[in-house]
């Protein structure tokens, strides 16, 4: 990298371009595409793929297993752990940020993804069903237009279910901004997230009033961030009904395939 | 106006200034301070002892504390240290992990002290040999986390501590509140186990770990297999101002640690009628201002 | 890792259920704090604090940095958080990395959500020279809640740092900045809209402000706002299953000791500085 003295470029700026002439061309109650799949990695106990508009984000589950690596000091292993690795594929980035990326290890956005997704599973996965054991997520976001941890959520949440993994609920997300003209958009791309005054983002269980995340930047007063937070409740609720139709389809499909062949 | 006055108590903030002179060494004036490297006063031959060093001609300590002299021994006793066991003393503990027929348990001190399977009471008293299905139980005794009043049973050559809970004074604490002091300043004395004149109990161990608890088992027969499962009936009212009371006694005894004070059931009621006596809610007791008040009247009352 | 029995834990869980914790105080109380500011000669600005068990070491450097061109910005702070290994046993390798990313993360989204460094004294050249201000927090002891208490003490260190005034000359297109060194010729930062961060554990069905690590351990989730002055929210992470009634109220709460701290703090650093 020191070699290069000057650097030209990026010779295409896609944000510039769509900051003076973004237009949202869907309704602003109303998320992107939905897409949904599961078992996607042979190779996993479980996996889930999710993408929300052009933010793809593909999550593998290994285990329940021992741990690989023990963790140092005692510890009460009478109930399992949750690991988690989240990897930004170098297709988020654009090129001019892609330079400041680590080559090696992980960033420190990465890490924190990592830990907010741990946090969000540790109270939903029934952990004390697992004693002694690692269930490990690994999560590659191959791209990012926007509500990243949101689709993050849902992978893992679809693929935690693909591996039969013991859960209280189905976990759904959702990411609504507050936009300068003071609209709620739902599910922001990249663009509205990046220009919102506030932006929020709830995970909770489908099947209690409970919510397991709330993520918020941007400042808000009291009022608007309640009644932001009951809209991306609604969503996150609407998302969450699709995913558990999505499941309940995909097991009736694979129930009859053992008795068809 | 009431309303205003709670919200207001919420928050208490000051500058740190104020608090400075306040941890003025209460030890016997005629003791003799020494820091490591200092050279101990003394007569010809000596029989030198814990913290002390030949240095050429020169005794010198090897720790800041007091010297002490018994007849021919000198030693140093150290301000703050890790405990350091003797035989037969009481001692509160925290199981740290559960192995093959033993507890580990930390005890504050250099290792984690040892519990043998075959040093505790079985359920319902009977005396018997260990079987495989007790080791299998381990955990139901005691789990890792949980804390234990124990005694000092032995200690082996390189400093291993050795605990038994044999009587039925020892075992599993509950029902209280747990607090961590310099273990120097709890003496060795015949009696560890205290009930206060105000309705709680308390077990100040000689490791520096001190239990606050509601006894409850009074009303009970002292049998193992009912004290693990105390049945709680009381009045919510008589209830909260138990715990009232023993959070008084937890926050008395972190003022006397805090100023460095012997922490003996006398000073800790001392501090406690003082507060009472001062109408001091409880939860202002642990104020810098207030606990520097406190301790300049209780130094003005008594001598310590 | 800070151990609690399941003894200890219920004993816990029963006290808060009659309004009281194990420290004496109610479940919205604070733990007394304590503030020293002006404590460290080579910042611009740095105070101390305690909160219970919990103290911090925060110090503010000022320079000029150039700035890209799109910019408008006045100020580029920045934060690092240092949780030294002094000052727990938890802060070992990995996880010390984990605590302080979180904690920078938190301060650099808070304050850049809150528009604290609007003042027209702080504009110099716009896309061309902005203030630098590197926040450096070291946290010195570990009792529980260090969010706060970092947020407390970054506050009160960035209200009592001194801007030296800068005297901007232009000649064909360059900027030429003069930058008085005389150190009462310093104008005193000002903070009103920096925010401050309250943290409430869920202990069994109740939420406790200001935990201590004890109640760290026995919590169900964790719910952490930034508020500045007009009571607006600047940052918000949660986690652990909430109650989603429960918002509204503890966001009522959180504002009214929010203000009641902000006022306890400036008049602590006010009292401070005339003494």
């Amino acid at each position: 990298m020191e070699r290069i003295s000057q650097r030209y470029g990026p010779f295409f700026e896609p944000t510039d371009w769509l900051e003076t002439k973004y237009k949202r061309e869907r309704p602003n109650n109303a998320p992107r595409p939905l897409v949904l799949n599961t078992g996607t990695i042979a190779d996993a106990a479980g996996s889930g793929y999710v993408e929300l508009g052009k933010t793809k984000v593909i999550v593998a589950v290994y285990g329940p297993r021992p741990p690989i690596r023990a963790r140092a000091g005692v510890e009460n292993a009478m109930s399992g752990r949750i690991t988690c690795e989240v990897v930004k594929s170098s297709f988020c980035y654009y090129s001019c940020e892609s330079a400041k990326i680590p080559s090696r290890g992980f960033s420190e956005e990465e890490r924190l993804l990592s830990i907010r997704l741990i946090r969000v599973f540790e109270p939903i996965v029934i952990l004390d069903k697992y004693p002694k054991n690692s269930i490990d997520l690994f999560v590659v976001l191959l791209e990012d237009d926007g509500s990243a941890m949101a689709a993050m959520t849902l992978a893992t949440s679809l693929a935690l279910a693909d591996a039969s993994i013991e859960l209280l609920s189905l976990v759904s997300s959702a990411t609504v901004a507050v936009s300068t003209k003071h609209e709620y958009l739902v599910d922001p791309d990249r663009i509205e997230s990046e220009n919102a005054v506030g932006l929020i983002t709830v995970s909770l269980p489908l099947h209690a009033a409970q919510l397991c995340e709330i993520q918020h930047n941007g400042k808000l007063s009291v009022e608007d961030w309640l009644s932001t937070v009951q809209l991306a409740v609604e969503v996150a609720q609407t998302i969450g009904n699709s995913i558990s139709q999505f499941l309940l389809q995909e097991s009736k499909n694979k129930e009859t395939y053992p008795l068809s062949s | 106006m009431d309303k205003q006055k709670t919200q207001d108590a919420s928050v208490f903030v000051r500058s740190f200034e104020q608090q400075e002179a306040t941890l003025a060494p209460s030890v016997a004036k005629s003791s003799q301070f020494v820091a490591p490297g200092d050279d101990i006063l003394s007569q010809e031959n000596v029989v030198r002892g814990h913290g002390t060093m030949v240095q050429g001609t020169r005794l010198t300590s090897t720790v800041a504390g007091l010297v002490e002299r018994v007849n021919k021994l000198v030693a140093v006793l150290p301000i703050r240290a890790r405990y350091s066991a003797e035989v037969g003393d009481v001692v509160v503990g925290r199981i740290r992990d559960v192995v093959s027929r033993r507890w580990k348990v930390d005890v504050n001190s250099r290792q984690d002290a040892v519990l043998l399977l075959s040093a505790v009471n079985l359920p319902g008293g009977v005396q018997r040999r260990r079987t495989y299905e007790d080791e299998l139980k381990m955990r139901e005794f005691y789990d890792q986390d949980d804390l234990i009043s124990a005694e000092v049973q032995e200690l082996k050559q390189d400093g291993l501590i050795m605990l038994h809970t044999r009587s039925l004074k020892y075992g599993k604490l509950e029902n209280g509140i747990f607090i961590s002091v310099t273990a120097q300043l709890v003496k060795r004395s015949k009696k560890h186990f205290h009930h206060l004149p105000c309705g709680i109990d308390i077990i100040l161990g000689n490791n520096g770990y001190v239990w606050i608890y509601i006894d409850e088992t009074t009303a009970y027969a002292e049998d193992e297999e009912e004290r693990t499962f105390p049945e709680k009936k009381k009045s919510a009212k008589s209830n909260i101002d138990q715990t009232l009371s023993a959070i008084r006694i937890r926050n008395s005894i972190y003022i006397l640690d805090l100023y460095f004070l012997s922490i003996q059931p006398e000073t800790i009621m001392l501090i406690y009628e003082q507060t009472i006596q001062k109408e001091i809610p409880v939860q202002h007791m642990l104020r810098p201002d207030i606990m520097n008040d406190i301790y300049r009247r209780v130094m003005n009352t008594k001598e310590m | 890792m800070f151990a609690v029995s399941k003894a200890e834990r219920s004993y816990l869980l029963e006290t808060v259920e009659t309004g009281t914790r194990l420290d004496g105080r109610s479940l919205y109380e604070y733990r007394p704090i304590s503030l020293q500011v002006g404590v460290l000669p080579s910042a611009s600005g740095s105070s101390r604090l305690r909160l219970g068990e919990t103290e911090v070491l925060v110090g503010v450097k000022v320079e000029v940095g150039e700035t890209a061109e799109s910019s408008t910005e006045n100020v580029h702070i920045y934060f690092t958080v240092e949780c030294s290994g002094s000052a727990s046993a938890d802060f070992l390798g990995r996880e010390a990395e984990n605590w302080s990313s979180e904690l920078q993360k938190a301060l650099e989204s808070a304050y850049s959500a809150a528009s604290v460094f609007d003042d027209e004294r702080l504009k110099l050249v716009p896309g061309k020279f902005c203030w630098v201000f590197k926040v450096d927090i070291l946290v010195l002891d570990t009792g529980g809640n260090m969010l706060d208490a970092i947020g407390m003490a970054t506050r009160t260190a960035l209200s009592t740092t001194l801007i030296p005034r800068v005297n901007i000359q232009q000649s064909e297109g360059t900027f030429e900045l003069e930058i008085d060194d005389n150190p009462s010729a310093c104008d005193n930062l000002k903070v009103e809209g920096a925010p401050i961060f309250l943290t409430f554990s869920l202990i069994g069905s109740h939420f406790v402000l200001d935990p201590s690590v004890q109640e760290e351990t026995c919590s169900r989730g964790r719910l952490s706002v930034a508020v500045d002055a007009n009571g607006d929210i600047c940052y918000v992470c949660s986690f652990g299953l909430l109650d989603a009634v429960e918002l509204a109220r503890l966001l009522t709460i959180m504002k009214k000791t929010g203000k009641v701290l902000l006022d306890r703090l400036d008049e602590c650093v006010r009292n401070g500085n005339s003494s």
